[in-house]
């Protein structure tokens, strides 16, 4: 109907040249130039005819281009063979794969790794302490991201829309 | 009470058309006032006409161009006196590459005037060109020629050579460069290739207002008909416009 919410997300063509910030709640896909922030709460996924020039954040985030920025993947990171970074990776899983080229500093987050042991552990002194001792910093983090998501504006709602074929 | 709005007939099917549509309109309980919009009638004043005779409920009939060009006044003029709750309805007469048929999700005439008789109500997002046109319908800036443009937002600015750039009330916009629009060898060879191009040319965003310059003067466009040209700037209105829309299907499992 005008509109069927199809939460289609941002993409960047290859023959395009985008300066600024991209903030989309959805999936990004870059093909072309971006010379500017990056930021997503789902997959980013940068092509091999790709070029970003500025940090990146995503949920999780796949490189086959040339990323010239801080990458900061809450999930997973991805460099496949035709991918290279120059920049710190963040990320709790990093997957580099042979032939990628990594220039810079990586930081693993152990966020996932704590809750999975968590959940599936009994429970365990060490891990219970690591839990109350991170709910304020997540909550400042995720109050960050949100702050962040609303400024960049147009932020992405589940909308009825045309299809463009 | 409905006030229909019928655009000039082109030819003798369209008159066709008109009387059955009128007999339908009748046998379901549904008529109301029917004017036709003639060079001494302008769409403007028709509409400004139906809105101070009271009536609530404004019915376009004919091409899209058209459709958008009743509501593009409905809206305007209903903002203007400040009249709320104006429902707007449509009868396309084209259904195979008709937007407001897609958008409604009716295939025919039955199921047009079926679906007034309904009268179920959604609001939709309203697209604004500055500074007063309106669109309810998908737009298209484009030229016989590839042409580059900038786009820029409130966060980002785009620069690319386009040639086609659609654009939907919502204000989901899609750039096509000449290698994402299949040529005729492509289309022809389609049935050749199982998986689909691999399409990386196509850009496609969305953004609650944004605006677009050009070094030439390209024009929008719906249903051939040109709307404005570059430089253009566009806001979305969300919820702007009460549609009278088909209800929603249940469908039974025969198991």
């Amino acid at each position: 109907m005008n509109n069927e919410g199809n939460g289609e997300g941002t993409i960047v063509g290859a023959n395009v040249k985008l300066q600024g910030t991209i903030s989309d709640n959805n999936d990004i896909v870059i093909h072309g130039a971006v010379d500017g922030e990056v930021i997503s709460e789902k997959n980013i996924n940068i092509t091999p005819s790709a070029v970003v020039k500025g940090p990146i954040k995503g949920m999780i985030i796949t490189v086959a281009g040339t990323v010239e920025g801080d990458i900061e993947g809450t999930k997973k990171t991805e460099i496949l063979p035709t991918g290279k970074v120059i920049g710190s990776i963040n990320t709790s899983e990093l997957i580099i794969q042979s032939g990628a080229i990594f220039n810079g500093e990586c930081k693993m987050t152990e966020e996932n790794k704590t809750m999975r042991e968590t959940k599936s552990e009994p429970v365990n002194g060490k891990s219970k302490e690591k839990e109350n001792s991170k709910p304020a910093d997540k909550d400042q983090q995720e109050e960050k991201k949100t702050k962040e998501m609303e400024e960049a504006t147009d932020a992405q709602e589940v909308i009825d829309d045309f299809e463009l074929d | 009470m409905y006030y229909y709005i019928f655009m000039p007939p082109e030819d003798r099917k369209t008159k066709r058309l008109y009387e059955k549509i009128k007999l339908k309109i009748g046998l379901l309980g549904i008529s109301g006032e029917m004017v036709q919009n003639t060079p001494l009638r302008t769409v403007e004043e028709l509409t400004e006409l139906g809105l101070t005779k009271g009536y609530n409920t404004i019915i376009a009939i004919g091409k899209d161009s058209f459709i958008n060009k009743v509501a593009h006044f409905l809206i305007n003029i209903s903002l203007a006196q400040g009249k709320e709750n104006i429902t707007f309805g449509a009868i396309p007469i084209e259904y195979n590459e008709s937007k407001i048929s897609q958008m409604l999700k009716i295939n025919n005439l039955n199921e047009a005037i079926e679906n007034l008789r309904n009268r179920h109500l959604k609001k939709f997002d309203v697209a604004l060109i500055e500074p007063n046109k309106f669109f309810i319908l998908p737009i298209e800036v484009c030229k016989n020629k590839p042409f580059y443009c900038n786009l820029s937002t409130k966060t980002y600015f785009i620069k690319t050579l386009a040639k086609k750039i659609k654009i939907t009330p919502s204000l989901r916009c899609k750039i096509m460069d000449i290698r994402s629009i299949p040529n005729l060898f492509q289309k022809a060879t389609k049935f050749l290739f199982s998986a689909p191009r691999d399409d990386k040319y196509t850009s496609s965003f969305r953004a609650k207002s944004f605006s677009i310059e050009s070094n030439e003067l390209i024009p929008i466009q719906i249903d051939n008909e040109i709307l404005a040209k570059t430089p253009i700037k566009l806001h979305t209105i969300p919820k702007l416009l009460q549609l009278i829309v088909p209800r929603d299907k249940i469908s039974v499992r025969n198991n």
